[in-house]
C-alpha cells in the first residue's frame, strides 16, 4: 500500500499535480491499513517495526506535496516561500520518523532521548517560521501590537494549560534523567508556540488560495498537538510503545499536511498583488478568539485546580491577573486603531468633498465663458445673425444651459454618495416650501401653458429649506415637462400620521407600472428620448428622492397609464424627537438602491 | 454720467463678456481689473464707484479677503459689492453673503440678465432715497 501512494505522490511532483480527490482516497486507504495492521498485527511480532516504517513514507508524501505546492506558487513570494518551509519542517520531521525506525527495526532498541528527538524538535521553528512569514508583513504598530497581545494572550492561556495538565506534574514527579526531562519539555513547549502562530494567522485574512490548504494544516497541527502531549506523558512514564494509537494520530496528521500540500492552487494574478494588503485585516473574529483561549485557559484550570495538590491557589490568581492585563491592553489598542481609522476616514471624506468642490468650479468656469458669448450673441447685443445663424446659436444656449445643469446634478449625486451632503433642517412652513417652488417653476409652466395650483395644510415640517425646494422643483418641472398645453398641475400638501405627505399630480402620458422603481435610477428616463427632447439631466428624480430621504422622509411615484402620475414623498413634522439635528447624507450602498 | 462698477475677476474671458453685457445692456461704466491688487490700487485711483462685482476664487488675493480689504481702506459702505462665483453649494453662498455682500450671482451666468440681476441686488440693499443706480428692467 505504501508503494501505491508513493507511486501516486510521484506522480504530483511533474506540472500536473494529481488530485485532491485521489490523494484522500489513497491517504484514507493507507491509514486504514495502518489501523488495522496496529489492531490485528497482520504478520504477528511485525506491529511496532511496520508502525514506524510506515510513518516515513506519509512524512515523505507530505514533504513532497509541500515542496510541489511551493513550485506551484512560486510566482507568490509570500505563498512560495511559506510552503518551503512547511517542506523543510515536513523533512526534519521524515529524518526524526526514518532515525526512530532504524533504532526500532534494525538496532531493535528505543533509547530516549535518541538521536532522532532534534529533528523531531527542528520541526518546530521551521513551521513556525513557515507561519510567521504568511503573516508578519509591514504591520502598522497598532496592528503589531494587536498580533503580538493576541499571541501573547494565546501563549499564557495556552501555556497555563500545559503547565497544569502536563509539565507542572512532570516536573515535579520527577525521577527522569534531566536531559529526558528536557526534551519532553520541548515539545509540549513547541507546541504552545505553534498553536499561537497558527491562532494568529487564522485571526488574518489570509490569501484565497491558501483558505482551503489552511484549514488542512489547522486540522494537522492540532492533531500534532494533541499527539505530541500524549507522546511527551507516554516517554515519561514509560508506556509509549512504536505503532501506538499516538503514533495513528500522527500519520493522520501528515496526512493533513500531505492533503494540504495538494489542495494548494496556483494563486490568482491578481491575488499575488493584493494578498499582502488584504493580510493586513484582521478577521472580525480576531476580537473574540483571544477571549475564548483565556475562557477554555480558566475552565480547564479550574477543572484540574480541584484535584490538583501541586499548585496553590495563587498560581491561578496570577495567570488570571496576567490573561486580564492582556486583554485590556489589547482593548486599548484596539480603541486607538479605530479612532485613528475614524479620523482618517473623515479627513478622506473631507477630501472628497472639497475635491468635488474644485471641480465644479473648474467645469462652470469654462461653461461661463461659453455660456456669457453665445447669450450675448443670441441676444444681438453684437449685432443682429442671420436667422439660420440666430437659431443655430439658440441651440448652442440651450446646451450650455443643459450642460451646467448636468455639471450640478452630477455634483449632487456625487455628494450624496459620498455622505457630504449636509443639511442643515430647521421648522419651516409647508407652505413657504409650496410657495418658493412654485415661484421657480411658474415661468417654465407659463411658458408651456400649464396651470400650477396648490392646496396646503397648515403644516410645519423639519426640511432644509434650500434643498426641499430643489427636490419640488424637480418634481414640479418634470409634471410640467410631461403635461400637454392646458393641462394642470397640482401639488398638494396634507397630514399623516406623523408626517407631511406631499404630492405633485400631473394628467400626463403617466409612467408604465413596470417603470415605477426604475424611475428613480440614475439616467433612467421613462423614455430614452426624454433626455434629448425635455432637456432634463436624468438626474432630477434621483437627487429628489436622495434628498427627501436624508430627511428621514420617502419618495415614491403612482401612476395609471394614460391618467398622469403622482409623485408623492414625506417628510417628518416639527417636533418629532426622532430627526437628529444635522442630518448626514446616507452612505453610496443606500443611494444605489434609490 | 452713467453708474460706474468695478469688476474684479482673473478670467479675461469673463471680464470681457461681462463689460458687454453690462455695458451694453445696463449702460453701467465698467472698470475691469484682474486681481485683488489691482482692486485695492483702482478702488483708490480710479473711483468713485457704485458697486464692484467681485469673483471669488483669484490667485493670490481671493474675493473674500479683497471684500475686507476694499473695506479696510475706506469703501463707503454704500458701495456694495456683488459676489460672482462658480461655487453652487448653499453654504459656499450663505458664507459669502455673511460676509457683508449685497448679493451672490452665480456663474455660469446669462449675460442678457446680468444688468438686471446686478440692479435688483443692488437695490435690494440699498436705501431707495438718493440711489443714483439705474432701476431694474
Amino acid at each position: 500500500m505504501s508503494e501505491r501512494l508513493r507511486r501516486t505522490r510521484g506522480a504530483a511532483a511533474v506540472t500536473q499535480p494529481i488530485g485532491y480527490r485521489q490523494a484522500t482516497v489513497a491517504l484514507i486507504a493507507f491509514v486504514l491499513v495502518y489501523v488495522s495492521w496496529q489492531l490485528f498485527d497482520w504478520i504477528p511480532g511485525s506491529r511496532e517495526s511496520v508502525g514506524d516504517l510506515l510513518l516515513v513514507p506519509v512524512d515523505s508524501a507530505a514533504t513532497l506535496a509541500a515542496w510541489c505546492a511551493s513550485r506551484r506558487v512560486a510566482r507568490s513570494d509570500r505563498l512560495g516561500s511559506f510552503w518551503r518551509w512547511i517542506a523543510f519542517a515536513l523533512a526534519a520531521e521524515t529524518i526524526g520518523d526514518a532515525v526512530q525506525a532504524i533504532y526500532d527495526v534494525v538496532l531493535h532498541r528505543s533509547p530516549y532521548p535518541s538521536l532522532a528527538d532534534p529533528f523531531y524538535l527542528a520541526f518546530y521553528p521551521l513551521l513556525l517560521f513557515a507561519l510567521l512569514r504568511i503573516t508578519v508583513a509591514a504591520l502598522s504598530s497598532d496592528r503589531r501590537a494587536k498580533t503580538t497581545l493576541d499571541a501573547a494572550t494565546i501563549v499564557v492561556g495556552g501555556g497555563a494549560v500545559v503547565w497544569y495538565l502536563v509539565l507542572g506534574p512532570t516536573a515535579l514527579e520527577g525521577g527522569q534523567g534531566v536531559l529526558a526531562m528536557a526534551v519532553s519539555l520541548a515539545f509540549p513547549i513547541g507546541d504552545v508556540f505553534l498553536l499561537a502562530a497558527l491562532a494568529v494567522v487564522l485571526l488574518r485574512h489570509s490569501p484565497v488560495a491558501l483558505r482551503a490548504p489552511l484549514r488542512l494544516i489547522t486540522i494537522a497541527v492540532v492533531l500534532g498537538i494533541v499527539a505530541d502531549v500524549l507522546y511527551g506523558d507516554g516517554q515519561l512514564h514509560g508506556t509509549y510503545t512504536s505503532g501506538d494509537f499516538i503514533d495513528t494520530l500522527y500519520v493522520l496528521e501528515f496526512s493533513a499536511f500531505a492533503l494540504a500540500g495538494v489542495r494548494q492552487a496556483p494563486p490568482d494574478a491578481e491575488e499575488v498583488g493584493v494578498a499582502t494588503e488584504r493580510s493586513q485585516q484582521l478577521s472580525p473574529h480576531a476580537s473574540w478568539l483571544p477571549y475564548l483561549s483565556v475562557a477554555i485557559a480558566l475552565g480547564v484550570l479550574l477543572g484540574v485546580e480541584r484535584r490538583n495538590p501541586f499548585f496553590p491557589d495563587v498560581s491561578l490568581v496570577l495567570i488570571v491577573i496576567v490573561l486580564a492585563v492582556l486583554v485590556a491592553v489589547r482593548q486599548y489598542v484596539a480603541q486607538r486603531e479605530l479612532l485613528r481609522t475614524q479620523a482618517a476616514l473623515r479627513h478622506s471624506e473631507q477630501l472628497k468633498d472639497e475635491f468635488l468642490s474644485v471641480v465644479g468650479h473648474e467645469l462652470r468656469t469654462p461653461l461661463t465663458s461659453i455660456r456669457g458669448s453665445l447669450g450675448l450673441l443670441a441676444g444681438g447685443v453684437l449685432g443682429e445673425l442671420p436667422e439660420d445663424a440666430a437659431n443655430m446659436v439658440a441651440v448652442a444656449v440651450l446646451n450650455t444651459e443643459r450642460l451646467g445643469r448636468l455639471v450640478n446634478d452630477i455634483l449632487d449625486i456625487e455628494r450624496m454618495a459620498a455622505g457630504s451632503l449636509v443639511l442643515e433642517p430647521v421648522a419651516v412652513d409647508a407652505s413657504e416650501l409650496v410657495e418658493q417652488s412654485i415661484q421657480v417653476v411658474q415661468a417654465t409652466a407659463d411658458a408651456a401653458g400649464v396651470t400650477l395650483r396648490s392646496d396646503t395644510a397648515a403644516l410645519t415640517v423639519l426640511a432644509d429649506a434650500d434643498r426641499i425646494v430643489q427636490a419640488l422643483v424637480n418634481l414640479l418641472g418634470n409634471a410640467v415637462k410631461f403635461s400637454p398645453r392646458g393641462a394642470v398641475v397640482t401639488l398638494t400638501v396634507s397630514p399623516q400620521d406623523d408626517d407631511a405627505l406631499f404630492s405633485v399630480r400631473d394628467n400626463g402620458r403617466g409612467i408604465p407600472a413596470d417603470r415605477l422603481e426604475a424611475i428613480f435610477e440614475r439616467f433612467r428616463q421613462v423614455d430614452a428620448s426624454d433626455a434629448r427632447e425635455k432637456g432634463g439631466t436624468g438626474l432630477g428624480l434621483p437627487i429628489a428622492r436622495g434628498i427627501v430621504e436624508q430627511h428621514n422622509g420617502h419618495m415614491w411615484a403612482e401612476s395609471r397609464a394614460g391618467q398622469g402620475s403622482t409623485f408623492r414623498f414625506t417628510l417628518p413634522l416639527a417636533g418629532e424627537p426622532r430627526t437628529p439635528a444635522r442630518m448626514r447624507a446616507r452612505p453610496l450602498e443606500q443611494l444605489a438602491q434609490v | 454720467m452713467s453708474p460706474r462698477v468695478l469688476l474684479v475677476d482673473d478670467a479675461e474671458d469673463v471680464r470681457l463678456i461681462a463689460q458687454m453685457s453690462l455695458e451694453r445692456i445696463g449702460g453701467w461704466t465698467v472698470v475691469p481689473v484682474a486681481s485683488g491688487e489691482q482692486a485695492l490700487q483702482a478702488a483708490t485711483d480710479g473711483g468713485p464707484f457704485d458697486a464692484v462685482l467681485l469673483d471669488v476664487m483669484m490667485p493670490g488675493m481671493d474675493g473674500p479677503s479683497t471684500l475686507r480689504q476694499l473695506r479696510a481702506r475706506g469703501l463707503p459702505a454704500e458701495v456694495k459689492i456683488v459676489f460672482l462665483t462658480a461655487k453652487a453649494q448653499a453654504a459656499d453662498l450663505q458664507r459669502l453673503r455673511a460676509l457683508g455682500a449685497a448679493g451672490v450671482i452665480a456663474k455660469p451666468f446669462d449675460p442678457l440678465a446680468l444688468p438686471r440681476q446686478l440692479a435688483e441686488l443692488l437695490e435690494a440693499s440699498t436705501d431707495p432715497a438718493g440711489s443714483r443706480l439705474p432701476a431694474p428692467r
